[in-house]
Order: C-alpha cells, then structure tokens, then sequence
C-alpha cells in the first residue's frame, strides 16, 4: 500500500462522505418543502446510481448502505429496507457502468434511472402497503402518491448526478496527480 | 457479467446491511434506538438544524420581498386570537380552569401548571412518501421518552416515536400508528382517533367507536379524553370537517382536521410530565 494509494482513498471517503452529509441534509431539509401530491422524491437514488456507473460497484454499494443509513436516521421511523436497497443499486449500477465504455455511461445512467426509480416506487409501495395496510387505496395511492413520486425523483436524479460530477472534479485531478484509481 | 453471490465482498456487504436493517426495525419495534441509528442522529442532527435554518432564512428573505411575510404574521396573529378564542369557549363548556390561551405555549403552561414542557425545533420532515415524521432536536440527554406527546401552539401535534441521545422523531396525529382517545367537546361521547390512508393524504384523522346514535356534527371539537391514554385530558386535537358511515361496519366515523399547524410549524412543545387527575 503506497502513501498515493493512502492518500486517494482518505480523499474519497471525506469527498463522498462530505456529498453523502449534503445529500442527506437536503433530503430531510429542502426536498420536504416542495412536495408534489405530498410525494417526497429521493435524490439519493441518483447519487448513488451516478457513483456506481462511473465508479466501481463496490465503492457505490459501500457509499449506497451508509447513504441508507443515514436516509433511515434522519427521516423515517420502524421498519425501513433502505441500506439494503441503496447496496443493490449501487452493485448493479456498477455493473451497468463496467459494461459501458466510457462515452456510453451517461446513457446507461439515463437508461438506469427509471429501472431503479421503478425499483424504488415498488418499496414506496410495499411501505404504504405496511403503514396503511387497513385503509390502503390503490387507485389514490398510484394516481396521487406512486406516480408524482416516480415523477420527481426522475426528474431530480440530473441535479443528483451534476453534483457527484461536482464531487468527481477534485478526484480527477487529484487521480491524476497521483495516479491511484 | 460478474455473479453476485461469487463476488465475496459484496455478499458481506449485503450481509450487513441485512443485519443493520433487521436490527434497527427489531429494536425499534421494541421501542428503542439502535446504536447506528443513534450515532449518526448525533452526528447529523445539527447540521440538519443549521440547514433548516438557513433555508427558513431564505424562505423568509423571499416571503419578504413579496410582503408575504407581513401577511403571514397577521394571518398567524388572527390565527392566534381565533384560537384564544376557541380555547375560552373550550374551558366555559368543559367547567375548566381559565385559560388564556390553549394554542399558545406560555397561555397552555399557565393553564396546566402541572404539565411539564420541554420546547424543541423542528429540525427535519419526513424523508420519504410513505409516513409524516418529524425530526426534533431534543432527546434522551433532554428527558424526552417515546410516547410523549407533542403540541405546538394551536393543538396536538402528535407524540415522540423515537429518541436518540440529541434527537427524537415525532409521528403526527394523522399516521395510522397514532391512536388516541378523544371526547367530542359539545356533547361528551368519546371515540378513538387515528389516522388512515386517505384522511392522512387530505391531512385529517379519523375518530372512530362512536355511539352508534352520535350527534356529532361538522364543526364540533373534538378534545383528548385523557382516560388510559398517553395524553392529558383537554389538549385540542381538532374539529370535525364531515360525518361518514365506514363502507363495511356501518360505523359512523367523523373526519376531523387537526388543530395544529402539521406542514408549516417550525417548533413544538413535548409534554414531559402532567399531574393524573382522577374522577
């Protein structure tokens, strides 16, 4: 292990750990005041989609359970399977990534999205269908609930993969410099 | 492409998230923290408070320059006498103490003296579709304890469905997990009030158990009843917005819209003792 290779990854866990704190925050704190039909999107979905195509699988499967985590921690209460999912999507979308070539990656990450936002609507659902299993419309929660949701977190998925590219800038340089992968 | 269950390293880590996920929903249904879950809420919490902050300064920069903030207050000041208002009424038909002011904390403290209130800010909202949970900046190492209840100053918020050491999550009155038993203030019949799917999408709750010949109407408020619940008896829950018939039982069941301000209210009160009066 040389001092690049010590100094790369201290750089990628204070960079990724800085983007995951400000995702986080902004989950729990902006995204909350502008919600569609009571819809709340994800935005972590995106970040840790973007991480897994441009980087290897197992640095966003990593970045995904800690995102979890935090997602869990900050905003939701009982049962909550997001560490797992956010793992999964993050070694899928790597996979995705590693069989791209590199001028096809924004296209897989297009491509990737609405699998994994769709992946993630099917966990709003089997939530709803945990939360409300009593009163549950199904009619009222895919119009009003699913949809927007699907809808949004499509949408705000750019704004997620702009900032990790935000993110990746200093790394870049400083792969580079120091050349560690 | 690469097999996932020959791949040693992400079977490990789908192991432990396995693992985090079942330990956390297990020890929560328990009722308490898990340690990952409480160390990152330490870790995080203040500065989801510094950032709600800024952000309510910036809403707040923007409310100004269309004057919206001036309207804001006057509606809040009228909202605030309306309620004081009600509140009087409240206290004449129950027989009660005077009271100021039930919506308000310092009228709410001086009318209950034996309650005991820890203020706290609202530092975070619900980061999903699925539940309304608010995240407050105070906890264990403040004395709150889960099931307490939470108020602001127009009414009952909800009560405290987690505690970490700095932190604690609120569920508000119109989840399905939150239950509690409440008078309808003109005519005493008590019934049960929770949440349900699409009374919670339209921001009401639901009381049901009822008298099947209830003369509740639209407009009636509707109070905690304070018997074998985690409530004090009194606190303002609501008013009655529409009477149904449940489709199945034939039970009447009245959709009423809570009294407090459950999108747009930045602090709250938990109630961390009251004094248990028997009749």
């Amino acid at each position: 292990m040389n001092k690049h290779f010590n100094a790369g990854i201290i750089f990628d866990i204070l960079l990724y750990g800085t983007l995951l704190i400000l995702l986080s925050v902004l989950q729990t704190t902006l995204i909350p005041r502008f919600p569609i039909y009571d819809s709340v999107p994800d935005i972590m979905l995106g970040a840790v989609c973007c991480i897994g195509i441009y980087r290897k699988e197992k640095c966003a499967a990593v970045f995904g359970l800690i995102a979890g985590l935090c997602s869990d921690a900050l905003g939701s209460v009982g049962l909550s399977l997001l560490p797992l999912f956010y793992t999964l999507v993050g070694y899928f979308s790597g996979l995705i990534g590693d069989n791209a070539r590199e001028k096809a990656r924004f296209a897989a990450f297009l491509i990737t999205i609405p699998a994994v936002s769709f992946a993630k609507i099917a966990l709003s659902f089997f939530h709803h269908i945990i939360n409300y299993y009593e009163t549950i419309e199904l009619g009222q929660l895919f119009l009003y609930t699913l949809l927007p949701e699907f809808v949004y977190t499509l949408f705000l998925c750019i704004p997620s993969f702009l900032l990790v590219k935000l993110f990746d800038i200093p790394l870049n340089i400083l792969r580079k410099r120091g050349g560690y992968r | 492409m690469k097999n996932l269950f020959q791949n040693k390293f992400m079977i490990v880590l789908i192991v432990i998230s396995i693992l985090l996920v079942g330990t956390t929903s297990f020890i929560s249904a328990l009722g308490y923290t898990s340690y990952v879950r409480n160390a990152i809420g330490i870790v995080l919490t203040p500065i989801q408070k510094g950032a709600n902050y800024v952000f309510d300064s910036i809403e707040n920069i923007f409310s100004d320059k269309n004057d919206y903030k001036k309207l804001k207050e006057e509606n809040e000041n009228l909202k605030l006498m309306l309620a004081e208002k009600e509140s009087e009424l409240a206290n004449a038909e129950l027989t009660l103490k005077e009271n100021e002011n039930l919506k308000d904390f310092l009228g709410l403290k001086e009318e209950h003296p034996d309650f005991v209130f820890a203020d706290a800010k609202i530092t975070g909202r619900q980061s999903n579709s699925y539940s309304i949970v608010y995240t407050l900046d105070k906890g264990t190492y403040h004395g709150i304890e889960p099931g307490m209840p939470v108020v602001d100053k127009y009414g009952v918020i909800g009560c405290i469905s987690e505690v970490g050491l700095t932190w604690s999550k609120a569920t508000s009155v119109t989840e399905p997990d939150f239950s509690v038993g409440v008078i309808v203030e003109r005519t005493g019949e008590v019934g049960i009030s929770s949440g349900t799917f699409s009374a919670s999408k339209d921001g009401l709750c639901v009381v049901s158990y009822l008298p099947v010949d209830t003369d509740i109407k639209a407009g009636d408020r509707i109070i905690t009843s304070g018997n074998n619940s985690i409530y004090p008896k009194g606190l303002l829950l609501g008013t009655v917005e529409s009477i149904k018939a449940d489709p199945v039982s034939r039970e009447i069941q009245a959709l009423v819209k809570p009294a407090a301000n459950l999108t747009e209210t930045s602090s709250v009160m938990i109630i961390t003792d009251y004094g248990i009066i028997y009749e």
